[in-house]
């Protein structure tokens, strides 16, 4: 049981670890080969990188460790938040937002190549992209916790579990215009290669003493041949042989790779930006990041049955529907049902919109400092970050920045050193790292969830 | 000085990792005890009970030698202090189809409104019965709720609340209530009963005070975060 705990636990700071699809870190660093994927308008060496080019994967969530796990009163183990031991407020007053998401994004560089050519700038990237993003609404777990106690209404509006996976082919060109402005821009087509999303649109629980009524709305998409998903099966009456039901078996959802062999989904995203260096020493820079969208066809599409369940026992002269008034009718809200037409759907991507400043020391040229702003455009996970660098380049064949900076859910401290022998790059950073904060005896930090890492590998030409 | 300064930002990395406080009570390597409580409180309403007790069923029921008419026809009642009577009434047809397994005794809590337009009052006990009309052994002891007497057109109203702790709930078709009249209480008191004066149990419910105690198997509880992280993972 503790080695489980623990390879998830390590798994969660793994994935941490490996991600970050926005690496803020490296956004000032010298000669990062990749930073034209934070601002288009950034030009940088001719290089190639093949299979493992960049592996950036970034977990973000107001959530943590110690949110979930307790030490037992004995001293001698751990219990979960919903232990009985374990205080209401001590396990809820943390969790007090409206929305809990977790969401994990990794983006894996498959070829990229670097050319300059005069004033331009020619970028080909190659990418495998991933999002999985699983959110809890607050009272689900008041629900959980405190049952009835403390309130009867429970609104888990929003509960979703979200994964999507597409391929991104795409080129750019940075112009330097003048001496003191460059501009870019990179046009990304984006190939699904698959998605699923259970999402509860509505999902209402009025649990009075006299009267339960619960008013769901809930969707299940799944596209993508790698996705195995089954339905229910009944005896046919008068066969006796099982036929397959238009119900969703949930319990069967599960992946294989091998048995990717087509795509259901094609879009477009753009990324712009600009870099102005308006005196000596002074660069100014913004750039918008994936504007664009997927769509998403020929999937499975199913949904609950669009009919509310209102338990009322005590009423049952003024509401005598016997298949309303029935417990057993509650699993109903979790029934999906697969619907006869197939439904097209567009899913916007993560936008990001950035602006940096940057001023070279005038004691040392090897150094300077940066202030990056960043905010992303997540629908119901609107993320911004304000973070300052130090940068230096001492030597050639090494650089790295320094970072610091607060968001959404708190500080967060990272950075990223580069190494350049002439022929490969290497460089492997993070934009959230634990430092002065509680860990675990086994450095799983406790009171914050977030955590990235890239790591990369390139061969300058 | 400035070749120096780099050789600054290395070491000050260094001590702030170092910085880090290593919390030993949250020793991953200690077992990790999954009993959950959930969902405390969580009352299940059931219904009104169909049955009524006449007032004047109770009195048949008691027995007739305590009982007199008067010239006018009012009832006078000649019950004494150390009489004490129990009369049992079954109402079936409250179904309850669910079956939950707890792994630690589990309080249960019967809640109804009593309304009582006889002129008795009470105690009264309460026992889960099958659909043969068997106690159901799970549910016990019951804990006895009182219920004050009433007029003619203007009942009393106790909300009763009893108590039973079962190890598991399980399927039961109706309740048999355990009436305890105490004789003395209305020695002596005379009485017109009609029909109208009745003992009702209204809004029957059964509450689950101390929550659902489970111990989910761990796998299983976390296959639907496994199979996203898997997703995920394939690519990785």
């Amino acid at each position: 049981m503790k080695r489980i705990l623990i390879a998830l636990a390590l798994l969660l700071s793994a994935c941490t670890l490996s991600s970050a699809q926005s690496f803020r870190s490296g956004y000032f660093l010298p000669d990062y080969d990749y930073r034209y994927r934070l601002n288009p308008a950034f030009t940088g060496n001719e290089f190639i990188a093949t299979f493992l080019g960049q592996e950036t994967v970034s977990l973000r969530s107001p959530l943590s460790l110690k949110n979930f796990i307790f030490p037992a009163q004995d001293g001698e183990s751990l219990v979960t938040g919903l232990h009985g031991s374990v205080d209401d407020d001590l396990f809820l007053t943390p969790l007090n937002n409206k929305l809990n998401p977790v969401i994990v994004e990794q983006d894996l560089t498959l070829f990229a190549r670097g050319i300059n050519r005069g004033n331009i700038h020619h970028i080909i990237d190659v990418s495998l992209r991933s999002g999985a993003a699983v959110n809890i609404p607050y009272d689900t777990f008041v629900f959980l916790k405190t049952g009835t106690l403390r309130q009867d209404h429970f609104d888990m509006k929003d509960l979703f579990v979200k994964t999507h996976t597409w391929l991104e082919l795409s080129y750019g060109q940075t112009w330097d215009l003048t001496e003191r402005l460059s501009v870019g821009a990179r046009l990304k087509g984006l190939i699904g290669l698959s998605y699923v999303s259970v999402h509860a649109r509505q999902l209402d629980m009025n649990l009075s003493e006299d009267k339960w009524e619960l008013h769901s709305n809930m969707d299940l998409e799944v596209a993508g041949h790698f996705i195995d998903l089954k339905m229910n099966t009944q005896k046919d009456k008068e066969t006796g042989e099982e036929v397959e039901t238009n119900e969703v078996d949930l319990g069967s959802l599960d992946y294989s790779i091998f048995k990717l062999n087509g795509f259901h989904g094609l879009g477009a995203s753009l990324d712009l930006g600009v870099e102005w260096k308006p005196i000596d020493g002074l660069s100014v820079s913004a750039a918008v990041l994936d504007f664009g969208g997927l769509k998403w066809f020929d999937y499975m599409y199913a949904r609950t049955p669009a009919v509310d369940f209102v338990y009322d026992p005590l009423h049952t002269a003024e509401n005598p529907d016997p298949n309303n008034n029935s417990i057993n009718n509650l699993g109903n809200i979790a029934r999906f049902i697969r619907q006869d037409r197939k439904k097209n759907s567009f899913d916007w991507m993560t936008a990001t919109l950035l602006t940096g400043a940057q001023y070279r020391m005038p004691f040392w040229d090897k150094m300077d400092v940066g202030l990056l702003g960043l905010y992303k455009v997540d629908n119901l996970f609107n993320w911004w970050e304000t973070r300052a660098s130090v940068n230096i380049a001492p030597w050639k064949w090494f650089s790295m920045s320094v970072t610091g900076g607060r968001n959404t859910y708190g500080w967060e401290y990272g950075g990223v050193m580069n190494f350049n022998t002439g022929l490969v790059s290497i460089f492997l950073g993070t934009d959230s790292i634990s430092l002065m904060r509680e860990i675990t005896p086994q450095g799983i930090p406790l009171s914050q969830l977030n955590f990235n890492l890239t790591v990369g590998l390139s061969i300058n030409l | 000085m400035k070749k120096n300064l780099h050789w600054l930002i290395l070491p000050l990395l260094v001590a702030l990792a170092v910085s880090c406080k290593v919390n030993k009570d949250y020793d991953l390597e200690k077992p990790l005890n999954l009993q959950m409580l959930l969902a405390r409180n969580l009352t299940f309403p059931i219904g009104d009970v169909g049955g009524v007790l006449r007032a004047d069923q109770v009195m048949y029921l008691l027995g007739e030698e305590y009982i007199e008419k008067d010239a006018d026809g009012h009832i006078v009642l000649n019950f004494t202090e150390s009489h004490e009577f129990a009369l049992e009434f079954d109402i079936k047809g409250i179904r309850m189809n669910q079956t939950f397994d707890f792994q630690a005794p589990a309080g249960i809590s019967l809640k109804m409104d009593v309304e009582n337009t006889s002129p008795f009052s009470f105690e009264m006990e309460v026992s889960f019965i099958d659909t043969l009309g068997a106690v159901v052994p799970e549910y016990a002891p019951i804990i006895y709720g009182k219920v004050d007497e009433g007029r003619p057109r203007d009942p009393s109203k106790s909300a009763i609340e009893v108590a039973a702790f079962a190890q598991k709930i399980v399927p039961f078709d109706g309740l048999r209530f355990r009436f305890h009249f105490r004789g003395g209480d209305f020695t002596g008191d005379k009485y017109v009963l009609t029909e109208e004066d009745t003992i009702r149990f209204r809004a029957l419910k059964i509450k689950l005070p101390n929550g659902f105690p489970i111990e989910p198997d761990w796998i299983k509880f976390l296959q639907p975060v496994i199979n996203v992280a898997k997703l995920v993972t394939l690519f990785f």
